[in-house]
């Protein structure tokens, strides 16, 4: 018994660690939303935990699957230009993990503060709206200077079902 | 009236005093200006502003509005440049002079609404000058999205209030 309770642990455990990287649903054939999270070197524990919180909520705020994952590097390079302070130009195309979504939101978490082992977090950054076929985004929220918003999920998740609603507004009329 | 009940009145009145001069407590200070231009401007567009206008005013903070032409001059911006590149250290002298009746201004918010064109353009210098721009482009900029935009920037109007 105390053999099956240290497995079961283990598995929880290890759930837990692959919670950012794996959707928070099998990927359905046909369209998917997606959340990606922009952030520089490893997010904070405290900024895992806002990004796990988040995570538990996405089932109840789309009726396609929705996934929430870190950005790949490519995914990176195509969010950071509208991130930044200039209008970029638009893209030939999209990432490839992006092909199959009919929106992608970005969300950046800014650089932590200070230094290990006193660093802070940096806070939410810029937010972004895509909605397919567009290559450009429908929504840009972009801030000058290194101190974003307080991380909190509830907020988040709020934000995120106006930006999924918003999204959808084209494909319904 | 007996002795002891006017030390009761003086207290009780003592101790209202020492409440209401209690610091910390204050709304937001927000300057409010309607950028859009005067060939874009339309009656949905001065609905759009009025609406985010009333958002903001909900929630705890004073609203001003300061016309585009009055502005243009403070930040020294007058041949038309397009707000929405304004840095953060041209707007920050529109803070403490805006020529209100009131001392400072937490927050400058300039707001571009046209409707018509589904475009939408915001941008909040909040009291840490933090400078965030919001841009909406190809939604129906209804009640809902209106709605969306202005609680994500009141959010941000409010980021480094000192009361």
């Amino acid at each position: 018994m105390p053999r099956l309770l240290v497995f079961l642990l283990a598995l929880l455990a290890a759930t837990a660690d692959r919670a950012l990287s794996n959707p928070v649903v099998n990927e359905a054939a046909g369209r998917v939303d997606r959340v990606i999270v922009v952030h520089e070197g490893e997010l904070l524990g405290s900024e895992s935990r806002v990004i796990a919180a988040l995570q538990k909520q996405l089932s109840t705020m789309s009726s396609r699957p929705l996934l929430l994952t870190e950005a790949s590097p490519a995914e990176k390079a195509a969010a950071m230009p509208w991130l930044a302070a200039s209008l970029p130009s638009i893209p030939a195309a999209w990432p490839e993990p992006w092909k199959d979504a009919q929106t992608v939101v970005v969300l950046q978490v800014l650089a932590p503060r200070g230094k290990k082992p006193q660093r802070t977090s940096g806070g939410l950054g810029g937010r972004l709206v895509f909605r397919a076929p567009e290559k450009a985004p429908v929504y840009v929220e972009r801030i000058e200077g290194t101190q974003g918003a307080s991380l909190d999920a509830e907020s988040l998740a709020k934000w995120l079902r106006g930006a999924l609603k918003i999204a959808a507004v084209k494909e319904s009329r | 009236m007996s002795r002891r009940a006017i030390v009761c009145c003086l207290i009780v009145a003592a101790s209202s005093l020492a409440e209401s001069s209690q610091a910390g407590d204050r709304k937001l200070e927000i300057m409010l200006t309607n950028m859009t231009p005067d060939a874009r401007s339309s009656e949905a567009s001065k609905t759009c502003v009025r609406a985010l206008e009333e958002i903001l005013r909900a929630d705890y903070a004073n609203v001003q509005r300061i016309g585009e032409t009055a502005l243009r001059k403070q930040v020294g911006k007058t041949a038309g440049e397009p707000f929405f590149d304004w840095p953060s250290a041209a707007l920050l002298p529109v803070k403490g002079r805006a020529g209100t009746d009131v001392r400072y201004i937490d927050t400058l918010i300039l707001v571009d609404c046209q409707p018509e064109a589904k475009q939408l353009d915001v941008l909040v210098h909040p009291p840490d000058g933090a400078v965030v721009r919001f841009g909406v482009r190809s939604v129906p900029l209804d009640k809902d999205t209106v709605r969306w935009v202005a609680e994500a920037a009141l959010r941000r109007a409010w980021s480094g209030f000192s009361p």
